[in-house]
């Protein structure tokens, strides 16, 4: 799956929990999901629930720790997709 | 070093369902996931256990100079024979002492790694004009961004900055700082 659609999933499943929706609209593998989005911490976890559901992968508490903004966050999708493949 | 997190319960209950399948297995450990079954007020426990793990993670977090997102490795024991919730958070080797109130309107934690230490505590409302709300109200002590835009707090008296924490979330804003502090 190339970036660009993976962008477009993620920024899907992130709207609803997004209190800055104007920053959405220029979403780029830097933005941080906490500081540019101002998602509650609270709502990270559903973020990473709605990824397993979408990708049917499995997001460690150790993979978890690093998904803070995009880029991190589709390296980790990546890497799971990949070891379900492999 | 001090850290402080505040969960405004009517917020808290439009933004997220923690009833969810797989939430709280994500964030709580096995034992806190005891407490939250066993609790009179399962909301209530659900949100003192986050703000314990989100305050005692801003220590965490200045200590070791890097962000991330692992909730489940603070594992949070409150102790409820008190009025005020003492509690520990630990992660890895370090353990932290909390102190939290828990009411029908928020859960609000401060976490430090220096138990001793006499702390003030303040809670305002207004998001928006907090720093000038506390410094109308405070005779010994000026609440100021610094240059890396994070709360500082100065003696009006000796002139000397401390550390502050800050956490807002809906109709909330907690500060707490030390009562005393050395120069910096």
């Amino acid at each position: 799956m190339n970036n660009e659609k993976m962008i477009n999933d993620l920024k899907e499943i992130i709207t609803p929990y997004t209190e800055n929706k104007e920053a959405l609209n220029s979403i780029t593998e830097q933005t941080d999901f906490l500081v540019d989005l101002k998602i509650n911490s609270a709502n990270l976890v559903d973020i990473i629930l709605d990824i397993e559901e979408k990708f049917n992968i499995e997001i460690d508490n150790d993979s978890m720790a690093k998904m803070l903004n995009v880029k991190a966050t589709i390296a980790i999708i990546q890497e799971k997709l990949a070891a379900n493949a492999g | 070093m001090l850290g402080n997190d505040i969960v405004d319960l009517q917020l808290a209950a439009k933004q997220s369902n923690w009833r969810r399948k797989g939430y709280l297995q994500k964030i709580f450990t096995e034992q806190e996931q005891d407490l939250i079954a066993d609790a009179e007020n399962q909301d209530q426990m659900v949100w003192l256990l986050w703000s314990m793990k989100e305050a005692a993670y801003k220590i965490v977090n200045i200590e070791i100079g890097e962000r991330f997102y692992r909730p489940k490795s603070f594992e949070c024991i409150p102790n409820f024979s008190e009025h005020l919730i003492k509690g520990k958070a630990t992660y890895e080797d370090l353990e932290l002492d909390t102190v939290s109130e828990l009411n029908e309107n928020f859960a609000n934690t401060t976490a430090t790694s220096e138990q001793n230490r006499k702390l003030e505590h303040y809670l305002l409302n207004n998001p928006n004009t907090y720093i000038e709300d506390f410094n109308k109200n405070s005779f010994q002590f000026r609440l100021v961004k610094n240059e890396a835009n994070l709360p500082t707090i100065q003696d009006i008296l000796t002139e000397e900055y401390g550390p502050a924490s800050v956490s807002h979330h809906g109709r909330y804003v907690s500060i707490v700082h030390p009562s005393q502090f050395e120069p910096v």
